[in-house]
């Protein structure tokens, strides 16, 4: 928990905690968890992206994807 | 990897008016800096501030302007000879004045300092919430990963009013629809406009269309018809009248003068001559071409007269001509007119027998034979005249056929509209959903995260803290992130019962001292404090007794977390209390002054000083009684404190050696006192019964020669031999070592886990002493 414990910054941390569970609620696409955790880590994530990340993540499925299942 | 500091050099910096070394035991997890008032204390702290971390040392709290460091300069001193040297794992850095700042060279891995002054005890827990965030912001700083976090606030936002524009837009054309559906009084199907707009939308526009083309093209080509019938019977009317003019013309001229115009022009021609020929000869009196004599007025009446009749049939010639030429025209003009009246009249035909128009139909008209329709013109005009009859009913129904096709594209256009602005606030809707989600995610966890930090701090701090004030029903509840305002941390303690006060609105003084430590000693342990040298500077100065002894306790333990802890202190009987702590190196700081600047001694443990006393073959009798009593005195006066034993009360509550022993009888009677020895890895063996018992007997048995030998002069004490005063000594320090624990050198005074015995508070705890109260 604490940066120099673990020679990880808190955003670090704290980034890789949000990062995960954004990925695991399934607000974030899997293929595009490192580019959230990378962008997490500097502050870079933008309006966009959130708005790309969540729609392709909550996008209803097609009826062939659903299929596999 | 950091090394402790080893070494201090010092010439010229502050309080070291000539060259000052300090040598640091290694092996010692603390070291204990001890000196009154202006000894030199705080500039040995500083020097290690100033060379580790680049400060002004405690002159950055005091207000001394904008050059604070050239006031680190031992006054009277030459600022270019100004040297603080720090010594650690074989390397060195030196701090040097240039330019009233100090200027450090060495390696770059210098060994991290982090000093408390007393004048910043309470900084932190008297800060408000904001400036108490600023300070925790080290360990609390997720201000990058925030920005994301702002983001994704404001795209929520973003789309909320993308959401909030489509239904505003859909509701605008939500509201014309159904002012358009009202106006037609709701038609169906279904019981919405919607509905209604659907099922035209549906049907499609097509109908609609060709049923307004078709009505524009009848209305155009009888638009066409009339307007070519028009203009025949104008063409027809003039050509009549024209041929009418003609007649009358032709008339006029028959009944006049029977006389060729040819000739009646030569003839005006030779009037004309002649009537100038008689008015320019005044005197004339005859008939110039056959000499009949006549008078010239006469004469010339009868030209003019001559003249006037030929003149009246030319007038008559010129008018025929001219209507005979209009009447070519017109004649060309109406055959034009009828051309297109035909031409126009098939167009309409050809049309209105397309457009199957019931009006149209209900002229029953009969068309004429298309071969030579020329030949019954009035039949044409009077079709066209029929034609021109309906034709304002047909542009009505051509008009209100673009009212329909206006109206379907209207209505088409809302209903796409609508269905469309519902489609996307539904997609809107879906990722707001989901921002929202990963908003609360996002917050959540940065709350939990930052709240979860706090909540370390404070419970390693509370836990400090109630080391120190065991049972005193107060300590520090929490440290909360304030949700409402970013950058603010809150504090909350709890007093007697009650949770979420404000520590510094009602804890005592003390109480907040202890406090601020405590929270500085919990964030110090965040911090990295393998790598980090711990600077006390003199912050307790009125701690009773029993506090004092927790706070020993406390730093003895914590000091082994750290690199390297010194503190300094002016509180003799904290000095007194560590006289024999064996993790703990003792450095006393005599009298400073200009002269020799600071002066240091390193102090060995009292047991040690004993020892080499007992040890010289030429034994100092009065040393040794003397040493052997004050350390009896002080390891009696704790016990019996930590064991309230039964003492005969005083007003000064001074005891006498006897008195102490005496009260400490039951508790050696009735107490089991076992320590374990440390293996040769350091590590504790078992429990073993402790000597104590016979130790303490061997001792009261020997009281009398601290008083006869130590104290006294005393015939009877010179009667004692030596070996007697050295056995006393011995026995004072197997009595002493045989209560204290080994590696940190103190008394089995704090409740072990299971409640069940006493025990040292260092990570060996070599020593317990059961049970935990004298009953």
């Amino acid at each position: 928990m604490i940066a120099n414990a673990t020679d990880k910054t808190p955003n670090d941390l704290l980034a890789e905690e949000v990062a995960e569970a954004l990925a695991s609620a399934g607000l974030v696409p899997e293929n595009r968890k490192a580019d959230l955790l990378s962008k997490l880590k500097v502050g870079g994530v933008k309006q966009e992206d959130w708005g790309l990340w969540v729609d392709i993540a909550t996008a209803p499925r097609k009826p062939m994807e659903t299929d596999h299942e | 990897m950091s090394k402790p500091i080893t070494k201090i050099g010092l010439n010229g910096f502050r309080g070291a008016t000539t060259a000052f070394e300090l040598e640091f035991d290694p092996q010692k997890s603390m070291t204990m800096l001890f000196g009154e008032s202006g000894s030199g204390k705080s500039t040995i702290l500083d020097a290690v501030d100033v060379v580790c971390n680049g400060t002004v040392g405690c002159l950055g709290d005091v207000s001394v302007g904008q050059s604070a460091g050239k006031y680190l300069c031992a006054i009277g001193s030459s600022p270019a000879i100004l040297r603080a040297t720090i010594h650690s794992g074989g390397e060195s850095w030196t701090g040097a004045l240039r330019k009233n700042a100090i200027d450090v060279t060495g390696p770059t891995n210098k060994p991290y300092a982090k000093i408390l002054r007393r004048s910043k005890i309470l900084e932190l827990i008297l800060a408000q919430p904001n400036e108490r965030y600023k300070a925790l912001r080290h360990f609390i700083d997720i201000g990058i990963v925030e920005q994301s976090e702002g983001a994704l606030e404001q795209k929520i936002n973003d789309t909320n009013s993308g959401i909030n524009e489509q239904i505003a837009a859909k509701d605008r054309m939500s509201t014309q629809l159904n002012n358009f559906w009202e106006a037609e009084h709701r038609p169906g199907p279904g019981e919405t406009a919607m509905a209604w707009a659907q099922n035209k939308v549906e049907t499609g526009i097509a109908q609609l269309n060709t049923h307004l083309e078709r009505l524009k093209a009848v209305v155009a080509v009888i638009d066409e018809a009339v307007t070519a019938k028009t203009q025949y019977m104008s063409r027809f009317s003039e050509v009549a009248t024209l041929e009418g003019e003609l007649a009358h013309a032709n008339e006029a001229i028959a009944t006049a003068p029977s006389v060729n115009a040819a000739t009646a022009v030569k003839l005006l021609e030779s009037l004309e001559k002649a009537k100038a020929y008689i008015e320019a000869e005044a005197g004339l009196d005859k008939c110039p071409t056959c000499q009949r004599p006549i008078g010239r007025d006469e004469l010339l009446d009868i030209v003019s007269r001559e003249f006037s009749q030929l003149s009246a049939l030319k007038d008559l010639a010129d008018k025929r001509k001219s209507i005979q030429k209009k009447l070519d025209i017109a004649s060309a003009l109406l055959t034009e007119a009828k051309d297109t009246l035909v031409s126009a009249s098939q167009a309409a035909h050809d049309a209105v027998v397309a457009g199957d128009m019931p009006e149209v139909t209900a002229l029953d008209i009969r068309w004429p034979d298309w071969t030579a329709p020329e030949q019954d013109m009035p039949s044409l005009v009077g079709i066209c005249e029929r034609l021109d009859g309906i034709r304002l009913t047909l542009e009505e129904k051509r008009n209100a056929a673009q009212r329909d096709v206006n109206q379907f594209n209207s209505i088409s256009e809302w209903w796409r509209g609508i269905n469309g602005a519902n489609h996307k606030v539904a997609e809107l809707d879906r990722i707001r959903q989901g921002l929202k989600r990963a908003y609360d995610i996002v917050h959540n966890k940065r709350v939990t995260f930052v709240q979860g930090i706090l909540d370390s701090i404070a419970q390693e701090a509370n836990r400090l803290f109630q080391a120190i004030h065991p049972g005193e029903a107060i300590g520090l509840e929490r440290l909360k992130i304030e949700e409402e305002r970013r950058g603010s941390v809150s504090q909350s303690g709890v007093f007697h019962g009650h949770n979420d006060i404000l520590p510094q609105a009602v804890f005592s003084e003390s109480h907040m001292d202890t406090l601020g430590f405590c929270v500085w000693l919990a964030l110090a342990k965040c911090e990295s404090p393998g790598h980090t040298v711990l600077l006390v500077d003199d912050i307790f100065s009125s701690v009773d007794a029993p506090h004092l002894g927790r706070i020993i306790d406390l730093l003895s333990t914590e000091a082994q977390n750290f690199l390297q802890v010194i503190v300094a202190t002016h509180y003799r009987l904290w000095w007194d209390r560590c006289q024999n702590a064996q993790g703990i190196q003792r450095i006393h700081l005599g009298q400073w002054n200009f002269g020799h600047g600071i002066a240091a001694q390193n102090m060995p443990l009292v047991t040690d000083q004993l020892r080499k006393a007992i040890a010289n073959p030429v034994l100092d009798r009065q040393a040794v009684s003397s040493k052997a009593g004050i350390l009896l005195e002080s390891i009696l006066d704790d016990l019996t404190l930590l064991y309230e034993c039964s003492l005969p009360r005083n007003e000064l509550n001074q005891y006498t050696l006897g008195a102490l022993l005496n009260g400490c009888v039951k508790l050696f009677t009735k107490h089991n006192l076992s320590v374990r020895n440390l293996n040769t890895a350091g590590q504790p063996e078992n429990w073993q019964a402790s000597a104590a018992k016979t130790t303490f007997d061997r001792v009261n048995a020997m009281l009398f020669i601290r008083n006869q030998v130590g104290c006294h002069f005393s015939p009877p004490g010179t009667e004692i031999p030596d070996n007697d005063v050295r056995e006393f000594g011995k026995a004072t320090i197997d009595l002493f070592e045989a209560l204290t624990c080994p590696n940190c050198g103190c008394l089995a005074s704090k409740v072990n886990t299971g409640g069940t015995a006493l025990r040292c508070s260092c990570s060996k705890q070599t020593v317990q002493m059961t049970p935990v109260a004298l009953t």
